[in-house]
């Protein structure tokens, strides 16, 4: 099947398969910055925005996905222009394999949206979804806390 | 296996006749239908054109459109209604992401044991409005027992009598960690007079061998009686038994149920007091 993508900005038209779910497609498409881990809705290292609400990709059927709004970690920030979450990942060391920081800075970023400054609790809740193996979620609420910072100083 | 074939109605007249060809499901979030191959349906039916997507409070039923999802009622009820037993149920229930995807109506159709939405909307005597081969409000206990009025139908909306939420209520959730899917949950409602005394109970487990079960030899030994004249000690239990799960044995689960069922009737007790 065919459908219009609006992805990180820019509409798309995109063939697919009808069985296929927005992980698969977003990666077949180039998008390979949507990381793909269990594939059970359980790690969040695919999860994206849609309409500005973090899903997991990979339990999105991508045809119900059609003519929404999708963000990749990439609709951010980029390499040269991050955005103040993703250099706060960076300062504050929260980056170590790297293969779950666009889900967290995804998660991070619907987190902020809402609210400008959580709590411990709000952060454990809104990344509730994310896992990490490698660095333990120290460094990673300390990096949520920067960012919100930042974002707030940038506004 | 042939091409699976996709719908997006505009209307409801359109959505019926399509909810009742042969091998097609209406798809709420995804999330349940993922668990299998969906390429064994012949169609899916997405609802995002129809708007029902919201939640109502405004008269004497909370109405909840099929489409709304977990979060959504998590952020109504947080404005509305802290105490809600959807509000606490909801806010333990899965993860931020999935409960962004995972709907009201999506739940209530898969109704899977694990569910944390099932036992507050058996408790809260819920009703669900079908359409398809069946028009019109229909008991959910009556909806996810019967084959004849899954077959065909599509749900729209559920809705329960905003009263029946605002006592006081309790939901346990049997899990390993909190992002765990519950092996059975616990759901207590109670209401209670400005003299102490317990109008109404209204109790149920999901994930048992029953897959639901009312507790009504429980709810027997505390409706009509005073607040302080209940020894939760000496209630008895009704029989509950369960399957083994991954998480935990059939012995193991049915300790745990009876420990958090007393555990949950003495916090509403104290919460009275």
């Amino acid at each position: 099947m065919k459908g219009i993508f609006k992805i990180n900005g820019k509409e798309l038209e995109i063939s697919f398969e009808a069985h296929k779910v927005l992980l698969d497609v977003l990666r077949e498409n180039g998008f390979t910055e949507v990381k793909e881990g269990c594939r059970e809705g359980e790690c969040g290292a695919c999860v994206v925005l849609l309409d500005g609400k973090p899903v997991n990709s990979c339990q999105v059927l991508a045809a119900s996905a059609m003519g929404h709004e999708i963000t990749t970690v990439k609709g951010i920030g980029t390499l040269h222009n991050p955005h103040p979450i993703e250099e706060a990942f960076v300062e504050a060391g929260a980056v170590q394999c790297g293969f779950c920081t666009p889900g967290m800075v995804i998660a991070t970023y619907a987190l902020l949206k809402e609210n400008k400054d959580p709590s411990d609790e709000d952060i454990k809740r809104a990344l509730d979804g994310n896992l990490c193996r490698c660095t333990g979620y120290v460094k990673i609420k300390k990096a949520v806390k920067l960012a919100a910072k930042k974002v707030s100083e940038n506004e | 296996m042939g091409e699976l074939v996709w719908y997006f109605p505009d209307s409801i007249e359109e959505l019926k006749e399509i909810v009742q060809e042969e091998g097609v499901v209406v798809h709420g979030g995804g999330t349940g239908l993922l668990r299998g191959d969906i390429r064994r349906y012949k169609g899916l039916v997405d609802l995002g054109k129809l708007g029902f997507s919201y939640i109502k409070n405004d008269g004497e039923f909370v109405e909840i459109g099929a489409t709304s999802t977990y979060n959504d009622l998590v952020s109504f009820f947080k404005e509305k209604n802290t105490k809600s037993i959807l509000y606490k149920s909801l806010l333990e229930s899965a993860t931020t992401p999935l409960r962004n995807r995972i709907t009201i109506g999506g739940s209530v159709a898969y109704f899977p044991p694990w569910s944390d939405i099932a036992g507050p909307l058996l408790a809260l005597s819920s009703e669900v409005y079908l359409t398809g081969s069946r028009e019109g409000w229909f008991k959910l206990t009556d909806y996810v027992q019967s084959k004849e009025l899954k077959k065909g139908t599509a749900i729209l909306k559920i809705r329960y009598e905003k009263e029946k939420d605002s006592g006081y209520s309790h939901h346990f959730r049997a899990v390993r960690n909190r992002v765990d899917h519950p092996a059975f949950t616990i759901t207590l409602l109670m209401e209670v007079s400005d003299n102490r005394e317990i109008q109404a109970a209204t109790f149920y487990v999901v994930g048992s061998k029953d897959r639901f079960k009312k507790l009504t030899v429980l709810e027997s030994q505390v409706i009509g009686k005073r607040v302080d004249d209940i020894h939760v000690e000496s209630l008895s239990l009704d029989n509950v038994e369960f399957y083994g799960k991954v998480q935990f044995s059939p012995e193991y689960q049915r300790t745990l149920f009876e420990v958090e069922v007393k555990r949950g009737i003495y916090k509403i007790l104290e919460m009275v007091k």
